[in-house]
């Protein structure tokens, strides 16, 4: 069992967010296909991001990860290493980081990858960074969770599945850091619950068997794990972001660990842009970042299909305050929504063949 | 499997097209946006580079309904002269704005976003484009 | 330097010739010219073309030209400077004369634009334009001209309607002209309410895809009267470049390469624009004519669509302004326009121009390559 605490602390410099501007609503999916009028309500999800045709992982990646370097108020040629956790790669084989990279000015010198797990593969590209600055190898990291999410159309995920990206700049606590992790806990086992083959354009799923053997069992492992080894409780912690699939798991999931649904909203984003998976639970992060008091403590808890979680404890620091309006917050970037109608969605997200065009 | 999207023509022009990188003078300070081996003002070959801020507003705009080969799905498509904060002019597309919404003098900032793929198999061409702030 | 006649022409109709390819086109033209100087020996041939390349999958356009047209092993070559290819074959064709070194030269231009559809000859189109910064994101020929055309009307408080004058009197001249594409009538309402292609250009803003051959025959000083009774001199030309990154340059209303062509040919030809009788201007786009008129010196910037709308510019007046249709209506069979407005200018000047005749001593022709890119200002004299 490997240690919860790395040798030396490490913090979040800067934070930020990007979210599409264009949203779909869920009922206008439900009437195209047919679904029992608000059967989305169940999920608790109003409406969904939906990418502008000229939007890819690669865009919104590089636009989250803009915000995020002005938040840290860092030289972006001081970064060292860049990851970008996605399953929605816009090639198969070649790295989204290196036109990041390139976008951002901070090539060459720097080692990164991207990581692919489902919906947790930028939280591993948390913990691999907080490894690395620890070990004084590097200086700083750019974290990136970005997907355009596909699901099949008229199937039940097409309520869910969106585009979204959040990014962090990592490094060792210190001044410029307004967040650290206390600890971090992985649980990992092979539990097929979501998947997508090779060439296949949507991913497949076990439907009821998404929620306890894989969601549930590995949040709650991960979470308790966590706890034990810092030897904290529920009640220790002011905030509870969970990976969001949609807006009932996290309410669900808090409640069998003890979490008070006020701890679990602040960081619930879902209902209102849909799951954008590698963003999901970092977005939530990124909104509690925006409202929460230094001295606080967040549990983060991401989790990917396959499956495994990750759970993290984040304990906020003085100088949190004066960098939220650096950036576009969470919150406005919520507001900031034109609305399309199942066409344009179609259209956007490459529903409709384009052969030969 | 014909390659439309030059590969070493994507390649080079990163600098330029990613980070808006321009060419200044060190003798007399023009700046030259695309870059440029020699200054036309002075005729100096000494010349620095530095990426431009990519804030700017619309000095004038159109909006292409008719697309050419490659673009189709992208229709229609609005274009427009911007002025940078540094002075100099720049042609690129907007995005995320209705075209009924676009004024001459909108204040825009530059976003990275795909311009063009070469089907499903060639390269996708990413490129700087403005929205409005 | 030896002096420079124009001592016959020979154009094709422009149209959409599927049945024609570019060396059928040429040797119609070709023939025709050469018909009316008695088969004199042509020495040498320069031919205008923008596109055989990228839509024919033909180089070397001069020899093939030379050798279809029956011309012989002559010296022969292809000029290229987009849209503009005419106009600098008829400049350098009267270089190859005036220098003494080729007493007979034939000038040509042809250009095939009906190979594909319109997306590709589009993009084949907008190669005019910088192919790295400006092609690079999409924008067509007709998008790029939009811009200038926004920004003119919003700089000088024009309206759609003053603006839909332009093709409105194109038209109406074309109708007589045998060689125009587009031989008809058209209102201004057609205009404005004709297909938006790139806002705020319409499809009657635009000049017409198509298909022509043309050719002249040039001749030294000491040849041309033998070869005709009607020689009209190539009195003063002139040519200039401009930054092909329109947002590199200063002023955007305005082409400097036209006004510094002009200049050039003004000088050397010993006139001013209020001695030109008959103008064929380059008006590939509505807002280009005005434009062009404006750089020219024959209007103020910014009054020459009020200025034509109260009759200025009309066949009558002087300058009488593409009485053909221009790129209009008569047409723009891109790489060969600018020789076909040097035939009309001649057969203006000769008298025997088979459509709307309006005569006169003094004639100039404009030719742009992309926007504003490369202009040849070329002035004939009787």
């Amino acid at each position: 069992m490997k240690d919860v605490k790395p040798a030396r602390d490490v913090g979040i410099v800067g934070w930020g967010t990007y979210i599409p501007k264009f949203r779909i609503k869920c009922s206008k999916i439900g009437k195209t296909w047919g679904f029992p009028p608000e059967y989305h309500s169940g999920l608790i999800v109003l409406e969904k991001t939906v990418a502008n045709i000229d939007e890819d992982t690669i865009t919104m990646g590089w636009e989250a990860a803009k915000n995020a370097l002005v938040r840290a108020k860092i030289n972006p040629e001081e970064v060292e290493a860049i990851y970008v956790g996605t399953e929605s790669k816009p090639y198969a084989v070649k790295p989204s980081i290196t036109v990041i990279a390139e976008a951002l000015g901070i090539t060459p010198k720097i080692l990164g990858a991207d990581l692919e797990f489902a919906c947790r593969a930028a939280s591993e590209a948390l913990e691999a960074s907080i490894g690395l600055i620890s070990s004084g190898m590097i200086k700083y990291s750019l974290v990136i969770g970005s997907d355009t999410a596909q699901a099949s159309p008229g199937d039940v995920l097409e309520f869910t599945a969106s585009s979204g990206a959040a990014a962090f700049v990592l490094g060792s606590r210190g001044k410029n850091t307004v967040a650290y992790f206390e600890g971090s806990y992985s649980y990992i086992t092979d539990t097929p619950d979501f998947w997508r083959r090779q060439l296949a354009p949507y991913p497949m799923h076990g439907e009821q068997f998404t929620g306890d053997p894989a969601y549930f069992a590995h949040i709650v492992a991960a979470a308790k794990g966590l706890m034990e080894e810092l030897g904290l409780r529920p009640s220790d912690f002011d905030y509870a972001v969970f990976h969001q699939p949609n807006g009932r798991f996290p309410l669900k999931v808090g409640a069998k660990l003890g979490f008070p649904k006020e701890k679990i909203l602040p960081g619930l984003i879902t209902p209102m842009i849909g799951n954008t998976y590698n963003g999901s639970a970092l977005i939530g992060l990124c909104a509690v970042l925006e409202t929460a008091k230094p001295g606080q403590r967040i549990l983060l808890v991401p989790f990917g299909s396959g499956a495994g979680a990750d759970a993290y404890s984040i304990i906020v620091e003085e100088g949190i305050e004066e960098k939220v309006h650096l950036a576009p917050t969470v919150k406005e970037l919520v507001e900031d929504k034109i609305y399309v109608n199942y066409t344009h969605y179609a259209k956007f997200r490459g529903l409709i063949s384009k052969f030969g065009f | 499997m014909s390659m439309k999207i030059s590969v070493p023509r994507v390649w080079r022009e990163i600098k330029a097209h990613y980070l808006l990188e321009a060419t200044v003078c060190s003798k007399c300070g023009k700046i030259h946006y695309p870059p440029r081996p020699i200054c036309d003002n002075c005729g100096n070959k000494d010349l620095l580079r530095r990426k431009l801020s990519g804030e700017g507003e619309v000095l004038t705009y159109t909006i292409q309904y008719i697309v050419l080969e490659g673009y189709r799905e992208y229709a229609p498509i609005i274009f427009a002269i911007i002025k940078l904060k540094e002075g100099v002019k720049v042609l690129a597309q907007l995005t995320d704005v209705e075209p009924e919404n676009v004024k001459i003098g909108m204040r825009v900032k530059a976003v990275l976003r795909k311009i063009c793929e070469d089907e499903n198999i060639g390269l996708i061409k990413y490129g700087i484009k403005f929205k409005p702030v | 330097m030896v002096r420079v006649y124009v001592v016959g022409v020979g154009l094709t109709k422009i149209g959409r010739f599927f049945n024609k390819g570019l060396r059928e086109l040429f040797a119609e033209a070709a023939l025709k010219a050469l018909d009316e100087i008695g088969n004199e020996t042509v020495q040498a041939l320069v031919v205008g073309n923008m596109m055989s390349s990228s839509l024919g999958e033909q180089d070397n356009l001069g020899a093939l030209l030379a050798d279809y047209a029956g011309l012989g092993k002559i010296p022969a070559f292809k000029v290229e400077a987009a849209c503009g290819s005419g106009g600098v074959a008829v400049y350098t064709g009267y270089f190859l004369v005036a220098s003494g070194m080729f007493d007979v030269v034939m000038v040509g231009g042809v250009e095939k634009q009906t190979e594909y559809p319109t997306r590709i000859v589009s993009k084949a189109l907008a190669q005019a334009a910088d192919a790295e910064y400006e092609l690079f994101h999409g924008i067509s020929f007709t998008g790029l001209n939009a811009l200038v055309m926004r920004m003119y009307m919003n700089e000088y408080n024009i309206s759609r309607d003053e603006m839909s004058i332009w093709p409105v009197l194109m038209h109406k001249n074309a109708v007589k002209n045998p060689y125009a594409q587009l031989r008809f009538e058209i209102t201004k309402e057609q205009v404005a309410k004709s297909m938006v292609v790139a806002d705020p250009i319409r499809l009657l803003d635009s000049s017409p895809i198509g298909d022509g051959a043309a050719a002249l025959i040039l001749a030294s000083e000491k040849v041309a009267k033998k070869l005709t009774d009607t020689p009209v001199e190539i009195a003063g030309l002139g040519m200039a470049t401009d930054h092909i990154y329109v947002a590199y340059r200063e002023n955007l209303l305005s082409f400097e390469a036209t006004i510094l062509a002009a200049k050039k040919a003004y000088g050397m030809a010993r006139v001013e624009p209020k001695n030109v009788d008959v103008a064929e201007v380059h008006d590939a786009f509505t807002v280009l004519g005005f434009m062009n008129l404006e750089d020219l010196g024959f209007s103020e910037r910014g009054k020459t669509p009020k200025l034509m709308n109260e009759g200025r510019f009309w066949p009558g007046d002087k300058p009488a302004i593409n009485p053909s249709g221009g790129l209009k209506a008569r047409g723009h069979p891109v790489g060969a326009t600018g020789v076909y407005q040097v035939a009309e200018v001649v057969m203006q000047l000769r008298g025997d121009f088979p459509g709307v005749n309006v005569g006169g001593d003094i004639g100039l022709a404009q030719s742009i390559g992309g926007l504003g890119t490369t202009v040849t200002v070329i002035i004939l004299k009787r």
